[in-house]
């Protein structure tokens, strides 16, 4: 199995060893020398860190870096990550330099391969095919989410899955859902596939399950509590991070059966657009970005939370018929009339 | 200027003067009355001619903001206030005895002008009532041949009445995200 190869630089041989275990063991990477390394990780506030920089960026300009310090420092050209050290940003840095690096696959991936949501996301409003990424929902938090929020409105029991990070329980009768971490926390844990997680917890012993929660059924449900609806909307669409999921191609028309429920929902502001257009007639999610102009990674973003909440459907064919505006006069005075509206509602 | 009017209606209740209040920029003016038949079990006062409230817009124009009385003896009042309106919001109260037999009355009362603009489907009270479902007002609503946009609102949040125009708009015309005119 090809392991990517890890050098790391500046560290004092304790913080060193340390950064090895964890890249080797959780991360699955090598750590080797300068030479041979694919990424570098600099300890900046190590002895002569920043002569080692400076050097790194002579000799391998495009070599992608790391840069570890208790202060900020401008990282154009690498991730910078500040100390003290949490090991899941560390793992999602790698996992970003890592899926930026790999190509498109031109044929089926094998086991040892990079999986498909390893390829890039391009930064611009692209709009093609061959640019857009991929991701297995099931590697993530929101199909463990959705598995038990199943089994728990099936038996009508109080669940808790128990992760390793923090404890998740679902109220089904008050369709509820209590995570013991803020939006912050939440999203930042969305990056990482749960086999990261569970990486990080197995020397604890601790394993992923959904189990029955009867103690939390004794007391009322923390006024903190979620939708089980919003929180799998939301959760859906930071794992997805910009990418679609695998099983849905984006030269493919999707439409929504109807609208998400964005008064309740975390959305940014181009999901109401794309709910619009995804409404009015089936479309590709590259139609929905080049009609839009929007980022690719938006509109992925937008079709992996409505199919988390099963609001997609699948039309075999993209809907004929004019484009969702005309360019009559009077569709121009209405158009300039609407903007200025939605200007307006959106200002303040 | 009656081009730029948008009209909220629904039945007693429902949060249609709540809504322009919270969207308005200035006062809105009521035309109140105490309730003297069985509304008054539901609120002391209803609006009986209109409600009325007006949103600037960057240009200097205005978007005025009508409120139909909610009660069917003033449904004369309907279609004058209709006359010239850009789209309707529908407030439905999930917490009256039958909020789909309510949706059916206005879809059937406005089935003109909402085809001749459009409609959003505003559905209040779900913190008292979950159902139906905004799914079941959704089927309801197709079942009847409309396609519209169903959000949960809560008529005293300003963005979620914000939203909900917003809703009706891009639904009008999906394109207007695009900066500079026509997708």
């Amino acid at each position: 199995m090809k392991r990517a190869k890890i050098a790391v630089l500046g560290a004092s041989p304790r913080f060193h060893n340390l950064l090895e275990r964890f890249l080797t063991k959780v991360c699955r990477v090598r750590v080797v020398g300068a030479e041979q390394a694919e990424v570098c990780i600099i300890d900046l506030d190590g002895y002569g860190a920043s002569g080692l920089l400076a050097a790194e960026r002579q000799r391998r300009p495009r070599r992608p870096l790391i840069l570890l310090s208790l202060r900020e420092v401008e990282a154009e050209d690498g991730i910078w990550l500040k100390k003290p050290l949490q090991s899941r940003e560390l793992a999602q840095a790698l996992e970003r330099i890592l899926g930026r690096q790999e190509r498109p696959a031109p044929q089926r991936l094998g086991v040892g391969d990079r999986p498909p949501e390893s390829r890039p996301v391009s930064r611009r409003a692209d709009t093609k095919a061959d640019e857009v990424a991929f991701y297995d929902p099931k590697d993530y938090l929101q199909e463990l989410l959705a598995t038990a929020y199943r089994q728990a409105l099936t038996t009508e029991m109080i669940l808790r899955i128990d992760l390793g990070w923090k404890p998740i329980v679902i109220y089904p009768r008050q369709r509820l859902v209590w995570v013991d971490a803020d939006e912050r926390k939440l999203r930042s844990f969305c990056r990482l596939p749960l086999r990261h997680i569970v990486r990080l917890t197995e020397e604890d012993g601790l394993q992923t399950v959904i189990q029955p929660d009867p103690e939390a059924g004794l007391r009322e449900p923390p006024p903190s509590c979620q939708r089980m609806d919003a929180l799998l909307w939301k959760v859906a669409w930071w794992n997805s991070a910009g990418r679609l999921p695998k099983f849905i191609a984006p030269d493919r028309p999707v439409q929504l059966k109807r609208w998400p429920n964005l008064t309740r929902y975390w959305h940014p502001p181009q999901a109401l657009p794309i709910a619009a257009l995804l409404y009015r007639r089936p479309m590709t999610p590259l139609a929905t970005a080049r009609v839009l102009r929007l980022p690719v990674r938006d509109v992925s973003g937008f079709v992996s939370a409505a199919s988390a909440l099963r609001l997609l459907c699948f039309p075999k064919e993209c809907a004929v018929g004019p484009d969702p505006v005309t360019e009559s006069p009077a569709v121009s005075e209405r158009q300039g009339l609407f903007r200025r509206i939605m200007r307006r509602l959106r200002g303040g | 200027m009656t081009y730029r009017k948008l009209i909220f209606t629904g039945p007693v209740g429902a949060g249609k003067t709540t809504a322009i209040a919270s969207i308005s920029d200035q006062p809105p003016v009521r035309t109140d009355a105490a309730a003297s038949d069985l509304t008054a079990l539901r609120k002391s006062a209803t609006t009986v001619a209109l409600d009325y409230g007006v949103l600037h817009l960057p240009d200097g124009g205005k978007l005025h903001l009508y409120g139909t009385p909610g009660q069917e003896r003033f449904d004369f009042m309907w279609d004058i206030l209709t006359e010239g309106g850009i789209g309707l919001i529908l407030l439905i109260d999930n917490d009256r005895a039958d909020p789909l037999h309510d949706l059916r009355r206005f879809l059937h009362r406005f089935q003109s002008f909402i085809a001749a603009t459009g409609l959003a489907l505003g559905v209040t009270c779900m913190d008292l009532r979950a159902h139906p479902s905004l799914e079941s007002y959704h089927r309801e609503l197709v079942q009847l041949g409309f396609r519209a946009p169903v959000l949960e609102v809560d008529a005293r949040r300003r963005t979620d009445v914000s939203l909900l125009i917003q809703a009706l708009l891009l639904h009008l015309d999906p394109g207007l995200s695009v900066e500079g005119g026509k997708v």
